[in-house]
């Protein structure tokens, strides 16, 4: 091995053991993190703070209010937007009522399909309660009718009620 | 004027990595549609091109022409790895929203650019002076870019501040919707060839007027 290669060697090896040093101190702080940034996203859906969370898996919660049962958090996912699939978390309360919907990832396109974003509009807020109507919005109809019937799939699959969300329509 | 003060008008105006090099487009056009992105990567930008600057002009007797450009990628792809943890570790939710695009400051030529003109030819100090106006001459672009573009394009002005700051939400509303055009890529496009005819009308009004003065009488 000549001189230059020995140097690139060298360079390698510094630069890894800092990205692995970094990575290794810091590791616990970003997982918590994450799991913090999750939990705000979930507590933002379940709108209820003194409920608490237990994790079934990446994509469904148990809440309990003092060891009884009071609903869950589901993620719910279609592709019946108008770019790509929309994941949606949605929590409900024992009996079939939406405690919350929010988008936890979606493409639809900026500016117009967004609009299900929480941090673009207050759209999402309706689903609340025992609802039966959601505005659909003009310009963004695909994707808000899209949410609209991913709930409503949740709603049909884990309860036997029938009541479920109308689309609501502004002549 | 003095060494450092040309360094410095080179990065901030005459040479301008954004307005003139042209150089760092992608995350660019990509974060500048709001204000507290184009700040959040204009500094990560800023930190990562003066300390590689400086590293480089460090090492710069190491780099044979063999081994010159691994080594200069190396060391840039090593410190933006480094942000990114460290922005993950400290500012999660900013992470959230520029973490796709920290990543990509790796590509973003200016660094590799300034490395091999500059710090790869000049002592220490002078490399730190060139990567920190570099960075700045970056920075008041996107800044002026994410300015516009978020007014303009959500009727907003420093949305999601606290991200940054930690301090509480200081978002200015101007109004409900925004104009849709400036917040997709021709928005970011647009801007940036006003803010570069700009640039040059300013130029060339100033080339005039010296030409005026220096008529002889």
């Amino acid at each position: 091995m000549n001189f230059r290669q020995l140097t690139l060697l060298a360079l390698t090896i510094v630069s890894g053991s800092l990205v692995s040093g970094l990575y290794g101190v810091t590791r616990d702080q970003i997982n918590s993190n994450r799991e913090q940034f999750e939990q705000k996203q979930l507590y933002a859906v379940v709108n209820n703070d003194s409920l608490t969370l237990t994790k079934v898996d990446g994509a469904h919660y148990l809440l309990t209010d003092d060891n009884s049962a009071a609903g869950s958090v589901t993620l719910v996912t279609t592709k019946a937007g108008y770019n790509g699939v929309i994941t949606l978390w949605v929590s409900t309360d024992e009996v079939g009522d939406i405690r919350g919907v929010r988008t936890a990832a979606h493409r639809e396109t900026p500016g117009i399909g967004d609009i299900i974003d929480r941090d673009v509009s207050g759209w999402i807020d309706q689903f609340t309660g025992s609802i039966e109507q959601v505005d659909i919005v003009s310009g963004a109809t695909i994707t808000t009718r899209a949410v609209i019937n991913a709930v409503n799939n949740h709603l049909e699959d884990t309860f036997t009620a029938d009541s479920f969300i109308k689309e609501k329509r502004h002549e | 004027m003095n060494d450092y003060a040309s360094i410095a008008k080179d990065g901030l105006w005459s040479n301008n990595p954004a307005l003139v090099q042209l150089l760092g487009l992608c995350p660019l056009l990509a974060v500048s549609n709001t204000f507290v992105t184009a700040l959040g990567l204009g500094l990560v930008t800023l930190l990562v091109l003066t300390a590689a600057n400086m590293i480089i002009s460090l090492l710069r007797n190491l780099l044979y022409d063999a081994i010159r450009l691994p080594i200069q990628v190396l060391i840039i792809a090593t410190l933006v790895t480094l942000a990114d943890i460290a922005l993950q570790s400290w500012y999660f939710e900013l992470h959230q929203r520029i973490g796709l695009f920290v990543a990509l400051i790796v590509t973003n030529c200016t660094l590799l650019g300034r490395a091999e003109v500059f710090a790869s030819r000049n002592p220490l100090l002078a490399s730190m002076v060139d990567g920190i106006t570099m960075g700045l001459g970056f920075l008041w672009v996107l800044l002026i870019m994410g300015t516009v573009r978020e007014v303009l394009g959500h009727g907003t002005l420093f949305h999601n501040f606290h991200l940054l700051f930690g301090a509480k939400d200081v978002t200015l509303h101007f109004a409900e919707t925004g104009f849709l055009l400036m917040v997709l890529p021709p928005g970011a496009f647009l801007t940036l060839g006003c803010l570069i005819a700009f640039k040059n009308y300013l130029e060339m009004r100033g080339r005039e007027r010296g030409k005026t003065l220096s008529v002889p009488g």
